[in-house]
């Protein structure tokens, strides 16, 4: 698999995880907001893995 | 401070001018793109030109229900910074999966596919597999729907003084109102102009909510003051400052919020839902052929929508900074702190910002509620009837559809009357676990996976069917399974391994069916 694909995908696992941990050892309004740029960060990297690698034409 | 208990003539004014202005519009456009179809199969997907810009904003308004809308201020009030994990604080990682996975629905259409269940009949060649996908969501919806009522019930309570169940009556008449005249006609154009309102109010809404309250800080310092109240019960010593409300009793384990497992869960349900949704996912079979750059145009778009929940869920912090618990007492019930979202709304835009609140609550309950009926409806003429009797005529079937909304009005409308959920957003949650379980690999996976098979979907349905029953606060706490953590994860990979094991283990569908699926120029 080519390098990009994994290094975006990690990416977006990374996102994933990071929602508990900030939650738990910083929280309040930090961790609401940075949820939600977490999961802006993770949709930039799904659309991107669409756009650039696995692009579909009908 | 005391919440706003005077509803005065002119707010009710203000309400009523509010949500009559949006029935116009929205009938209006449901007119207008009704004209352009010709018969019932145009009418549920239009002429398949839909551009980027509306089939983002429709999204948007299809993931904006009362849950989004209006129950995540509740949440917000009810269970301070712990509520965030049913306010879906990362909802817009899900909705970029469906925007990503969603688009291959265009390709069903081309093979005759109308409905999301028709999709799974091209997509396995099985009419068992159509109907019982159709019943399925018949089930969950039915859950879903039933939030809904109370969020459009409870605001029309606090904006016009009007006795719960009467307004539970007046949301009913308002629905069938909304899709006898047409409202969900020209679906994708009605629901792109709902999603620009909602996303234009919660927004609004937010940022004032924020500013009444004193900014973020006092807001953040107040809920350091505040301990949990169960709706309608005793106020206890937990602190509602954290992201995680330890469970007293065996029944507060019913909560994601109990402990990291059912946070996890939560997650992974906010990851996966969006596309699970069938209405969701439904957007897309209206959709043209969209380039890159219009790709990310769209992604734009549901991130700016996507953020509104969040809004939402900052009214119901702002309320509770303000309010303090006084919304969980019985003179609440059975709204509690479902009506922090309305109360704030008056405290901070009067009667303006009220009535537009109101309105927008109307539009991503009332019409989500409609949708919901017609999709339901569509599930038994077009999944069920039509499958049994493929000869019945087209006339037929749209009449039969309109009759049967009647009955899907009329379940939900019933459950709410006699059962009406304390905080509707977690109730919701239920159904919600459910379709992201189900219908994300049943239907959003096997547009990508040639390897599945109609047993494998088949047996993923009936397996999630089986759990939703198992819900902790449903049958689950008879068999020992109290903790909704356990309960959500169990369905959602349970119906994963479940899809992809009897899949494995049964006949796949031929290679030369699925060349017309899976066409050599796709990537994946």
């Amino acid at each position: 698999m080519r390098k990009g694909v994994l290094l975006t995908v990690a990416i977006m696992i990374l996102c994933v995880l990071l929602v508990p941990l900030i939650a738990y050892y910083i929280g309040g309004w930090f961790a609401y907001w940075s949820h939600a740029a977490l999961a802006i960060i993770f949709a930039l990297a799904a659309v991107l893995l669409k756009t650039r690698w696995y692009w579909e034409e009908d | 401070m005391e919440p706003p208990l005077q509803t005065t003539l002119a707010l009710v004014i203000g309400v009523v001018t509010a949500i009559a202005s949006l029935l116009a519009i929205s009938i209006s456009l449901g007119f207008l793109m009704r004209r352009k179809a010709k018969n019932f199969e145009e009418w549920l997907v239009g002429h398949r030109d839909i551009g980027p810009v509306v089939t983002g904003f429709a999204l948007i308004s299809s993931y904006l229900s009362g849950w989004a809308m209006y129950g995540n201020a509740g949440l917000g009030y009810t269970f301070g910074w712990a509520g965030s994990w049913l306010i879906g604080t990362v909802c817009i990682m899900g909705i970029a999966l469906c925007l990503v996975m969603g688009y291959r629905m265009r390709r069903y259409v081309q093979l005759g596919a109308r409905t999301v269940p028709e999709m799974l009949k091209v997509r396995f060649e099985s009419k068992m597999l159509q109907a019982l996908a159709g019943l399925a969501m018949i089930i969950l919806l039915i859950v879903y729907s039933v939030g809904q009522y109370k969020a459009m019930a409870t605001v029309w309570t606090i904006t016009t003084a009007t006795p719960f169940h009467w307004s539970l009556i007046i949301t009913a008449v308002l629905v069938l109102v909304y899709v006898a005249v047409g409202g969900y006609a020209g679906t994708q154009w009605v629901s792109c102009f709902q999603g620009i309102l909602l996303t234009a109010v919660g927004w609004t809404l937010g940022i004032a909510s924020l500013l009444w309250a004193g900014g973020p800080a006092k807001i953040e310092e107040m809920l350091k003051t505040q301990t949990f109240t169960p709706p309608g019960g005793a106020s206890t010593n937990i602190p509602i400052d954290g992201y995680i409300i330890p469970p007293l009793t065996t029944k507060d384990m019913a909560y994601p919020w109990a402990d990291w497992i059912g946070v996890t869960a939560s997650i992974f349900m906010f990851l996966l839902m969006a596309t699970g949704f069938p209405h969701n996912i439904a957007r897309f079979l209206g959709t043209r052929k969209i380039s890159k750059k219009e790709y990310w145009a769209m992604l734009l778009i549901t991130i700016v929508g996507g953020l509104t929940p969040l809004w939402i869920g900052v009214v119901g912090f702002a309320g509770r900074a303000v309010f303090g618990d006084k919304l969980l007492t019985e003179k609440y019930k059975p709204m509690y702190g479902d009506a922090v979202g309305a109360l704030v709304s008056i405290s901070v835009g009067g009667i303006p910002l009220a009535a537009l609140f109101t309105a927008s609550v109307f539009a991503a309950s009332v019409s989500t509620l409609a949708g919901m009926a017609l999709i339901m409806a569509t599930n038994i003429t077009r999944d069920l009837l039509h499958n049994l009797k493929p000869d019945l005529p087209s006339k037929a079937l749209l009449w039969l559809t309109r009759l049967m909304l009647i009955p899907f009005i009329a379940i939900p409308l019933w459950w709410t009357m006699t059962a009406t959920p304390p905080v509707l957003s977690v109730f919701m949650a239920g159904s919600a676990v459910a379709q992201a379980g189900i219908f994300f690999f049943v239907v959003g996976v096997s547009m990508y996976w040639r390897r599945a098979t109609k047993w494998g979907a088949a047996s993923a349905i009936i397996y999630g069917l089986s759990l939703t029953i198992l819900h902790p606060n449903a049958y689950g706490q008879y068999v020992g399974l109290h903790h909704w953590g356990f309960w959500a994860l169990l369905l959602i990979f349970g119906s994963a391994a479940t899809y992809f094991l009897i899949s494995l283990l049964t006949k796949p569908v031929p290679k030369e069916k699925l060349e017309k699926l899976f066409p050599r120029t796709s990537a994946v």
